[in-house]
């Protein structure tokens, strides 16, 4: 079975129907339309991209240092492929998250370059053109470089719209929070005045990257009071089910964080994630006791997988492995999957003693076991 | 219609056309999608009318599921053999404020609040399904996640009430039979009010299916539990249910029961 993300080299003879929308391709299992969400490793986990019409649920890292990271690059992506960004944020200015946006690093120099070079020995060929140009037209996913931040020569061309609370319009019926009520009703505008509902009938040229970044946090409402079993949190649940009814029937994406941590009722993280279609949770290591495990020296933090959704399809995208990190170099962000590090010496003896309580189901020796077993 | 599925209802002696309510409930992470693709194949393969409402998906998923299976559900719905309701749509009616009179609408509940919240969608769902009693001929009603009502603040009692409403359409004919009613819900232990309203609509089942992820995690060959259980409250005596497990894995064009510990995995 072919896994996810991988792309067959067999085409369809004759004219087929060019979707033009820039960044995104089609599904080779089921056709759905995928947008990158800006890191390839995340976009290969969950099935090769972003359909359309989907949710994608981020709950945060304590701390939100590496969810703001994702939510970075989901528009970064966006901006170097033209598309119409909405960001939302009450916990920072979205201006603070869009003017740090990470710079594309392929930014196509090779073309000068070759031209120029005259070639000495393989000299016959120097009239042949190099490789075949990929389509630079359409372009899925771009590398970025998280030391650079974006020009703003990129960001100033692109459709985007900043929501940060400061207009708001008095809630209604089920949603009386005022900030989802006035989200939601952005949202739609946005999704009208540019025809990408799915019911209107004009060609679709775009499409629409929603970012809502750290939704439910207690700026967004004083809806977690002590009594969280009288459900006052039904504004949020309702915010999501609407949004998931928009998005559905338009052409957008959404990411959304959440941080879950804050959440002491699990019957509402249950249900935002039963509303989103992929759910993914970062487990940071900062301030925990793996930070200083061996074990997980060379990465950053557990990347759960919670939920991975079959949409159009009866199977989910299949994963290989079920133990995932991140890990955050200097210039990027990728999603690996959990290695054990080598052990280079020769007589096995670590010397910190395994901080974590269970070995994460690597072994199966029981923990009372002599320390030094002589043979 | 997934064969598997098929062989293992009949199994525990109960068709679908014996009618009654048969719950469906699912989890977060574990869909139901494949379980109702059979119960929707099955009405159009032996051409009973089904009524379907959906929350939480789209027609335009099933539509493409069926498309896969070899059936056309979007032409049925077209001859409406299946008439859909599709709570997605209507939600986005409400949020245009282009509907005049939003009394009458189903989801007027978001933007008024009113004594019987549901009492209109009961009443479309009831509308559709009204010549089809009149005609006595048997037919399906899906309810695709009842329990994402509660997302929208509605009480567990008025969901409860609802569904007692709407198995009150699958009247009983002068012969005893009875259409059907297919009810899904989301059943998480840790969602007090979702899991109390899955027992509620269990008590008046005639059979409740199951699906579970598998408690050990994700897995390429096992998808999860199914764990099928039938109220036999017909039966001369007051018996114990009959419990029946199952392990499924879903394929693009099949739904694989098997008995727990016998997947490729394994043997």
């Amino acid at each position: 079975m072919s896994g996810p993300g991988v792309v067959s080299s067999f085409q369809k003879k004759g004219k087929t129907k060019v979707v033009s929308i820039p960044g995104t391709r089609p599904s080779i299992h089921n056709s759905q339309l995928l947008l990158s969400c800006g890191i390839p490793s995340l976009d290969y986990l969950i099935g090769g991209g972003l359909p359309v019409g989907s949710i994608i649920l981020i709950e945060q890292d304590r701390y939100d240092v590496y969810s703001k990271l994702f939510l970075k690059y989901f528009l970064a992506e966006g901006v170097m492929n033209n598309h119409m960004l909405t960001l939302a944020s009450l916990d920072v200015p979205p201006q603070a998250i869009t003017s740090d946006l990470p710079a594309p690093t392929d930014t196509e120099p090779e073309e000068v370059s070759a031209a120029s070079k005259q070639m000495t020995i393989a000299w016959r060929y120097q009239s042949k053109t190099s490789q075949p140009k990929t389509s630079v037209g359409n372009r899925f996913g771009h590398n970025y470089d998280l030391t650079k931040s974006m020009g703003t020569e990129l960001t100033s061309n692109i459709d985007m719209a900043l929501w940060d609370g400061s207009e708001l319009e008095e809630g209604r019926g089920m949603l009386k929070n005022k900030n989802y009520w006035s989200l939601l009703q952005v949202i739609k505008k946005r999704i009208e005045s540019s025809n990408l509902a799915t019911s209107s009938n004009k060609a679709k040229t775009n499409v629409l990257r929603l970012g809502l970044h750290s939704v439910g946090s207690p700026l967004w409402g004083s809806e977690f009071g002590y009594q969280e079993k009288d459900h006052k949190w039904q504004s949020l649940t309702t915010f999501l089910f609407m949004l998931r009814a928009l998005v559905r029937t338009s052409f957008s994406v959404c990411m959304v964080t959440v941080p879950a941590h804050l959440f002491t009722d699990p019957a509402l993280l249950l249900r935002l994630q039963a509303l989103a279609d992929f759910v993914v949770r970062l487990e940071s290591f900062q301030g925990s006791e793996k930070e200083t495990n061996p074990v997980f020296k060379d990465y950053h933090g557990l990347f759960h997988i919670v939920k991975l959704a079959a949409i159009n399809s009866l199977v989910p995208p299949i994963l290989d492995s079920t133990d995932w990190v991140f890990k955050l170099k200097r210039r990027k962000l990728t999603i690996e999957r959990l290695h054990l590090p080598p052990e280079l010496s020769e007589t096995v003896n670590r010397n910190q003693e395994d901080p974590l309580n269970k070995p994460i189901g690597l072994s199966c020796i029981g923990g009372n076991l002599p320390k030094n077993l002589d043979f | 219609m997934f064969e598997s599925v098929k062989s293992a209802l009949g199994g525990s002696g109960v068709a679908v056309e014996d009618g009654g309510l048969i719950l469906i409930s699912e989890t977060a992470t574990t869909s139901a999608s494949g379980l109702l693709t059979h119960f929707l194949a099955s009405g159009v393969t032996n051409s009973h009318p089904v009524c379907f409402l959906t929350m939480q998906h789209t027609w335009g998923h099933y539509c493409n599921i069926g498309s896969k299976l070899g059936f056309n559900l979007k032409q049925h719905s077209d001859q409406s053999t299946i008439k859909v309701i599709e709570g997605l749509k209507l939600l986005n009616e409400v949020l245009d404020g282009g509907i005049e009179d939003i009394e009458d609408h189903p989801f007027a509940f978001i933007l008024k609040t009113c004594e019987d919240p549901l009492r209109n969608l009961y009443k479309l769902i009831k509308q559709t399904v009204q010549p089809w009693r009149d005609d006595c001929k048997y037919f399906l009603i899906i309810i695709e996640n009842i329990t994402s009502l509660l997302n929208l603040g509605i009480q567990t009692k008025d969901i409860a009430i609802f569904s007692h409403y709407c198995k009150n359409l699958i009247h009983i004919g002068p012969n005893n039979a009875s259409d059907s009613l297919i009810v899904v819900t989301r059943d998480d232990e840790k969602d007090e009010d979702a899991s109390s309203l899955t027992k509620i609509i269990s008590h008046s089942a005639v059979m409740h299916m199951s699906l579970r992820g598998l408690s050990s995690g994700l897995s390429r060959e096992v998808h999860g539990d199914l764990k099928i259980t039938v109220f036999n409250g017909l039966g001369p005596h007051q018996c114990l249910p009959v419990v029946h497990y199952f392990q499924f894995k879903l394929e693009d064009k099949n739904m694989k029961l098997f008995a727990p510990g016998t997947s490729a995995n394994v043997l």
